[in-house]
């Protein structure tokens, strides 16, 4: 079965909270029994979004990404974010 | 010209068709029934065992219309109905199974400016169509996400508020019709074109 951005943001947030540090792409994708190629894009669009955020160690997963998960709500039913600066409020 | 008033051509929406044509009301997946005892008159999407019944008795299948109908035009339908002008439905038709994109992204693809994204994305929660979740960002200000719901309460809720709005303009054409019976049966001063029209301009003002 595909591998889907969600199950990418599920398992780095359940990665996340067992290590409670920074984790690599490796990580993730050995999770998920795939390869680190394969995770990477999707990683870096959930980092697009704020749901992680690449630091020098590894990725991690944000309040933002951490709300989202709490909603019970699929990625890929997700149509449009909308990142809003504090400028704007 | 602006997106709402433009087709995907950049054409003047006119509809389907500007003409009318003869409807084969047995070949429709909807059923236009009848009630053999009384005025009213159904509409179904569903083809239900037995027929319909009114009175407890089984309602008539309507086969044929005396009247030809302008055929309508999914555009037309969505903004007469619910106010959905077709930039909104461009950007519904756009963001589904389509993953999260910005709305710059957006805009781009569809060459709106980002404020009009913005603006029907915001009419699309409105309508029901979307639904808006605020998350906050560590950095300061917020995330907006924006997401479907799901596809069998989309149809449920879209099929019930056309019939809602359907029932609306059925009681406007009945309301017409029983203005030109009173019409009839009274001796007005003025002629029938006035009255009328005074009749429901002075029912839009008394809502």
């Amino acid at each position: 079965m595909a591998i889907t951005l969600h199950d990418v943001l599920v398992t780095a947030a359940e990665e996340y909270g067992a290590q409670s540090e920074p984790l690599c792409a490796e990580t993730i994708a050995c999770s998920l029994g795939t390869s680190a190629s394969q995770i990477c894009p999707m990683v870096d669009a959930l980092c697009e979004i704020e749901f992680l955020e690449a630091t020098d160690d590894g990725y991690r997963l944000t309040v933002t990404g951490r709300e989202f998960l709490e909603l019970d709500i699929d990625i890929e039913d997700i149509a449009v974010v909308d990142i809003v600066d504090d400028q704007y409020t | 010209m602006s997106p709402d008033d433009a087709g995907s051509d950049g054409k003047q929406l006119s509809g389907a068709g500007d003409e009318r044509e003869p409807i084969d009301l047995l070949d429709r997946e909807y059923g236009i029934y009848r009630c053999v005892d009384c005025d009213n008159v159904v509409l179904t999407m569903q083809d239900c065992d037995g027929g319909m019944t009114c009175h407890g008795e089984t309602m008539e299948r309507v086969t044929e219309s005396s009247l030809s109908i302008r055929p309508p035009d999914i555009r037309e339908v969505l903004l007469d109905a619910f106010g959905l002008p077709k930039a909104g439905l461009d950007i519904c038709l756009c963001v589904i199974g389509d993953g999260p994109i910005s709305p710059r992204e957006l805009a781009n693809r569809l060459d709106y400016d980002e404020g009009t994204v913005r603006k029907y994305l915001n009419e699309l929660v409105e309508f029901g169509l979307l639904q808006k979740s605020q998350l906050n960002r560590e950095s300061g200000g917020f995330v907006n996400v924006y997401h479907s719901i799901e596809l069998d309460e989309m149809r449920e809720e879209t099929l019930i508020g056309f019939y809602v709005w359907a029932g609306e303009a059925a009681s406007l054409i009945e309301e017409a019709n029983l203005t030109k019976e009173d019409y009839q049966n009274a001796d007005y001063e003025h002629g029938l074109t006035e009255v009328f029209w005074e009749q429901f301009s002075a029912n839009r003002t008394g809502e």
